[in-house]
């Protein structure tokens, strides 16, 4: 599918797929007001799961990509049920502790490989595989977002305390909403260890958080399409810069985030943005009513 | 044991000046800062520099303690103000500070070209003091003699002076505050100032320890710093100096008694129990937000 593409692009273009799943798994969970900050020690709990079971297991890579994202699930369903009763800062706070514990402990087991991480895996994904991954999420989003489980999820996001007087299980969501953040940082983490030759726990830092959550934040809460723009966006533009100081990658990525929390905090996909597009798209209600405004003023 | 006891204590003092200067800002300005950490590296950057010019320690140490403090001034006056009045959320308040952090951080990365400094220690008291068989370095003494100082000073002047009672006023209830009069930006200012400055000294005494510095050296500490303020319930200025100390002990006793890697993973591991046990801390009041 993407043979025109020279090897390292198809490389780079994996990379940027991997990233915005991860801005997925972090959307998942903010869409329903949980700022969830351990997406990227998910990511390395799926990516070390599966290498380990594809070299000393045998597993094919297939298998054990899905056996890293159940993991990665796993561990955010039973972490989740003992921190998600925490609110705001704290459960920010919390899980950050959480994917930072996940990273350390990797980085602690011997059979993980320690600090020096894993070398030589297979590099079975391509550029087709990451690509097919990721509309499928984004397909599954979609549903999600059109669906009564969409809306509730949002309505909990503005007030869990009215959405659960209006009948919302809101603890099951938020725990679900968890797992499905784990999920789908795993798969991530997955992709990326089977593309990627070598892993290491270093490479899951504070970094990377920082960049994962500038694209989730400036792609917004409202919409999955903010984060896959945000991320896809802010990766070409990384790429075009090449290999910059980390004074610029500071600049690019800590400056955004913060210039984007004062001015758009919900972000660039908002409700109000979209009404907007759809108001004056051709043939929609609000195109017509300014062509008739246009028109009645033309014949006077 | 005794040896490594003693050794807490005084890891743990410092570490209770770093819940402290958390503790300010999130009872005053409720703002849980991530930037606190380059408060840290920043202010130990301007003392090192100081010592280099050949200014005499304890001036270095107040310059030092002036560059974190001003830098919080700046950051909370440009970012976190304007935010404030903007009525952004908390998340949005939590997601901006890292970005500052981010930025920070990597200007002193550029600044520094990646590379681990030398921290003068030698500058530093470096006598050893015999009490029987226990060791006591004078650094130790000296960083527990800066702590205790900064407690006491910190703890009189909450409590009996006007500025002391108009900040706690302020923790209470803004509004409230303003309508007896009280100046709140300037005294959301001087916490900040202090909130930085405590930073910055905490940062200068264990970096003097380690006897390096880096860019990176502050985020280490961050953690250390919200773990305190989590153990001993966010708010809390006895909470902070007995997390602290708690802390200080129980990293010590990591490193000696099971693996040094591991005592990284302590202040991690201290926040995920503490929030999954007591969200409140040990000194913390109940609030209906947490739970």
């Amino acid at each position: 599918m993407f043979n025109w593409l020279d090897p390292y692009s198809q490389f780079v273009g994996v990379s940027l797929l991997v990233n915005v799943l991860l801005v997925l798994s972090l959307f998942v969970a903010f869409q329903c007001g949980v700022l969830s900050l351990a997406s990227v020690g998910f990511a390395a709990d799926g990516a070390f799961t599966a290498a380990l079971l594809n070299m000393k297991e045998g597993w094919s890579p297939a298998l054990s990509i899905a056996a890293g994202a159940l993991a990665a699930g796993l561990l955010a369903l039973v972490f989740g049920r003992l921190i998600l009763h925490l609110r705001g800062i704290y459960l920010a706070l919390g899980s950050f502790a959480l994917g930072q514990v996940c990273v350390l402990v990797i980085a602690d087991l011997s059979f993980t490989g320690g600090n020096q991480g894993i070398i030589g895996i297979p590099t079975s994904v391509g550029l087709t595989t990451a690509a097919v991954v990721v509309v499928v999420v984004c397909a599954l989003l979609q549903i999600l977002h059109q669906s009564r489980t969409g809306r509730a999820l949002r309505a909990m996001r503005l007030d869990d305390r009215v959405a659960a007087g209006v009948g919302v299980n809101t603890p099951a969501y938020r725990a679900w909403a968890f797992a499905a953040s784990g999920v789908i940082a795993g798969l991530a983490g997955a992709l990326g260890a089977f593309s990627t030759v070598t892993i290491s726990p270093g490479q899951y830092d504070f970094t990377l958080l920082v960049q994962i959550l500038a694209m989730a934040m400036i792609g917004g809460a409202y919409h999955w399409s903010g984060g896959v723009i945000a991320a896809l966006v802010i990766g070409i533009i990384q790429q075009d810069l090449g290999q910059v100081a980390p004074l610029v990658q500071g600049l690019l990525y800590g400056g955004l985030l913060v210039v984007v929390m004062m001015l758009l905090p919900e972000g660039i996909v908002d409700r109000r943005g979209i009404r907007w597009i759809r108001g004056h798209l051709p043939g929609s209600r609000g195109t017509r009513q300014a062509i008739a405004a246009l028109q009645s003023a033309g014949g006077q | 044991m005794l040896q490594q006891t003693i050794n807490g204590i005084a890891l743990g003092a410092t570490y209770a000046l770093l819940g402290l200067g958390v503790t300010l800002i999130w009872g005053v300005l409720r703002v849980m800062n991530f930037a606190f950490g380059q408060f840290i590296t920043w202010g130990a950057f301007g003392c090192l520099v100081a010592i280099e010019d050949g200014v005499p320690i304890w001036l270095s140490v107040l310059i030092g303690m002036a560059v974190g403090g001003l830098l919080a001034v700046v950051v909370d006056a440009t970012v976190i103000a304007y935010m404030r009045r903007r009525r952004s959320s908390e998340f949005a308040l939590v997601v901006a500070t890292i970005g500052v952090s981010y930025l920070l951080s990597s200007i002193a990365q550029d600044r520094t070209d990646s590379q681990i400094r030398p921290f003068p220690s030698q500058d530093f008291p470096d006598g050893v003091i015999n009490l029987g068989s226990v060791q006591i370095p004078e650094l130790q003494l000296m960083s527990l003699a800066i702590a205790a100082v900064m407690m006491v000073g910190l703890a009189l002047w909450l409590n009996t002076t006007k500025s002391g009672r108009a900040l706690r006023t302020v923790s209470w209830s803004v509004s409230t505050a303003e309508l007896l009069g009280v100046r709140s930006r300037s005294i959301f200012a001087i916490a900040v100032f202090i909130s930085g400055a405590l930073a910055a000294i905490a940062g200068i005494c264990i970096f003097a320890e380690t006897a390096t510095i880096s860019y990176s050296s502050g985020d280490a500490l961050l953690v250390v710093a919200f773990a305190v303020i989590v153990l001993g319930g966010m708010g809390s200025v006895a909470g902070a100096v007995i997390g602290g100390l708690i802390l200080g002990l129980a990293q010590v006793y990591t490193t000696a008694y099971i693996s040094n890697t591991f005592s990284q993973a302590v202040g991690y591991i201290v926040i995920l129990l503490i929030l999954i046990v007591r969200p409140s801390g040990i000194f913390g009041s109940q609030e209906e937000q947490r739970v």
